[in-house]
């Protein structure tokens, strides 16, 4: 590992990443039942998922064919044949005792992302079930369980153990978002938990032959909680060894209010889920024809737009990626660029809706901002009838208030002046009232020409036409 | 296998058997594990796995919503429910 900038106190972290995402079906897995979040408990359950006696899950093509898509634009292999196995475990908000997941024969296997110009290896994505939820807050005795997530399907993405820092498994992270986002298979929502993430996290000296004990940190559901979670757990193993002791090969929790973690349960009983070939589903062959229709109707890649951005739109590697880091965004410009300048627009996406999102902390899809109230913006820009400065004033009116902004420049009054009768009456008013100025001036102090066009500026509020402005001054003041 | 290892299984299954079955289920056990460890002496490495004794192919279904809210049937049919929700003793992690 030449010029190694990731290590530790002389330790080098390894942290590999498993992280869930909830496909975006109409259905469950197994189940015709509506998959979708947030609606009255237990109103989206079907039979299959309360694990009825005598009930038979019949697969969901449209979650394979979204597994086949992940497959495909993180260039891995697709299975030929994939087999479903049962996971054995007791727990309230699994009716059927166990969960249908993959193991040996996910459908997809050995695929491949660029994190900031770094190959990190997929190991396998799969496909399985989530569980139900369950609830302890209502009663003190009883927990409440509530199964209309119960059979929702999940794509479990397990990467290699490529990651070597914590800022680097965040990057990662924020790729298959990217990537599941883009392909409309997720809308990678962690704080509703359609996407979690388990790091699995060891250190070892960088000469060491092999990995250290790893420690897997469950349930992490923000970016800046991965980062946290990791760093801490790097320092607790340092600790640890540093000590003489053993690092254990066990499942911690991380807690964000106090910033640790810590262990989950003891092991007096090893996990031992059973794993076996689910009886109830053959194995699943997906032909050659399914992955090419798949294939055929998949949408562009981030990395396909931003090359396409940058030839179709003139934009340079910078912009491109900006725009292009969310769907939303690009599609947002895209708009606006079908009916005003694109290189403006890019230039006012990039600097200040950016920096409005960020100060206000809210995504593009949350604001009232849009792309026909924007466009009109960028085309009241482009024509002149305001200047840069009074369009930042429009914009954060139409932040707040989602008006055009047409009525926005009427109601306030923020039209610029462009008017050569009506400029040039303020500008010999000016004149008239600063007869020293216009003397000085003309006796070769040039510098004073800046001061009456501030004056100008001054009396218009800013709104008047700067060229015009100092096309009229320089006329009078050479009478 | 051992009385430890029986022991850890029943748990895992959630299967209350008494102690004194322990021997006869061992017993019973063992017999299966010598089956497969008389499987395990014959030699196929010249054969695919086999995951199902079918040779079908799975069959999967459109992603289309036909199912109707069954909420009050199902809590009704439960061992224990309120209005809205499944109840269980409390799960303490």
């Amino acid at each position: 590992m030449a010029q190694n900038d990731t290590l530790i106190k002389g330790w080098q972290p390894v942290i590999g990443l498993e992280v869930h995402v909830q496909l975006m079906t109409n259905t469950k897995l197994f189940s015709p039942a509506k998959n979708k979040f947030g609606e009255d408990a237990n109103t989206l359950v079907d039979l299959i998922d309360m694990g009825l006696p005598g009930v038979l899950p019949v697969l969901n093509e449209g979650a394979m064919r979204q597994g086949i898509k992940f497959g495909l634009a993180t260039s891995a292999k697709i299975a030929k044949t994939m087999i479903f196995d049962r996971k054995n475990y007791f727990y309230p908000d699994l009716p059927k005792g166990y969960q249908i997941t993959q193991l040996h024969f996910p459908i997809v296997k050995d695929g491949v992302v660029d994190v900031n110009g770094k190959e990190v290896r997929i190991h396998q994505a799969h496909l399985e079930e989530d569980a139900g939820k369950s609830m302890h807050d209502k009663y003190d005795d009883r927990s409440v369980i509530d199964l209309n997530r119960s059979g929702v399907p999940l794509l479990e993405i397990v990467s290699e153990p490529d990651l070597r820092s914590a800022s680097e498994a965040v990057d990662y992270l924020k790729k298959i978002h990217q990537i599941i986002t883009y392909l409309d298979i997720s809308d990678g929502n962690m704080s509703q938990g359609s996407m979690r993430c388990d790091a699995n996290i060891s250190i070892m000296r960088p000469d060491a032959d092999e990995f250290g004990t790893r420690a897997e940190i469950k349930n992490i559901n923000s970016f800046k909680f991965v980062e946290k979670a990791i760093n801490f757990e790097i320092k607790r193993q340092i600790k640890i060894l540093e000590n003489g002791n053993k690092v254990e090969q066990e499942t911690r929790l991380y807690d964000a209010v106090k910033d640790e973690t810590r262990s989950m349960r003891t092991k007096e009983f090893a996990n031992d889920y059973r794993y076996f070939p689910c009886p109830d589903l053959v194995p699943t062959n997906i032909s050659d024809e399914l992955i090419e229709d798949v294939r055929k109707n998949m949408d562009e890649l981030p990395e396909e737009k931003e090359s396409r951005f940058r030839s179709q739109y003139n934009l340079d590697e910078y912009e491109a990626k900006v725009l292009c880091a969310e769907k939303i965004t690009a599609k947002f410009y895209e708009e606006v660029c079908e009916v005003t300048d694109p290189i403006l627009s890019a230039k006012w996406i990039i600097g200040e809706i950016n920096a409005l999102l960020n100060k206000h902390d809210v995504s593009l899809a949350e604001s009232k901002i849009n792309s026909k109230n924007f466009a009109g913006l960028i085309m009241k820009i482009k024509d002149g009838t305001i200047s840069g400065k009074i369009a930042k004033e429009v914009l954060e009116e139409m932040w707040q208030t989602g008006s055009d902004s047409q009525e926005i420049i009427k109601s306030k009054g923020l039209e610029q002046i462009s008017d050569e009768s009506e400029l040039e009456s303020i500008a010999q008013s000016i004149l008239d009232n600063n007869p020293s100025q216009v003397e000085a001036f003309k006796s070769g102090k040039d510098k004073l020409f800046g001061f009456f066009v501030g004056q100008v500026m001054k009396e218009t509020q800013g709104k008047a036409n700067p060229g015009a402005v100092n096309a009229i001054l320089k006329r009078l003041l050479s009478n | 296998m051992d009385k430890i290892e029986l022991k850890n299984l029943l748990f895992l299954a959630r299967i209350n058997a008494d102690e004194k079955e322990h021997p006869e289920i061992i017993k019973k056990l063992q017999n299966t594990f010598n089956l497969i460890d008389e499987m395990q002496d014959l030699d196929l490495s010249d054969l695919e796995p086999l995951n199902n004794p079918l040779e079908l192919n799975n069959v999967s279904r459109k992603d289309e919503n036909n199912n109707r809210n069954k909420k009050k049937e199902f809590l009704d049919n439960s061992p224990e429910s309120d209005d809205d929700y499944f109840t269980v003793p409390k799960i303490i992690e």
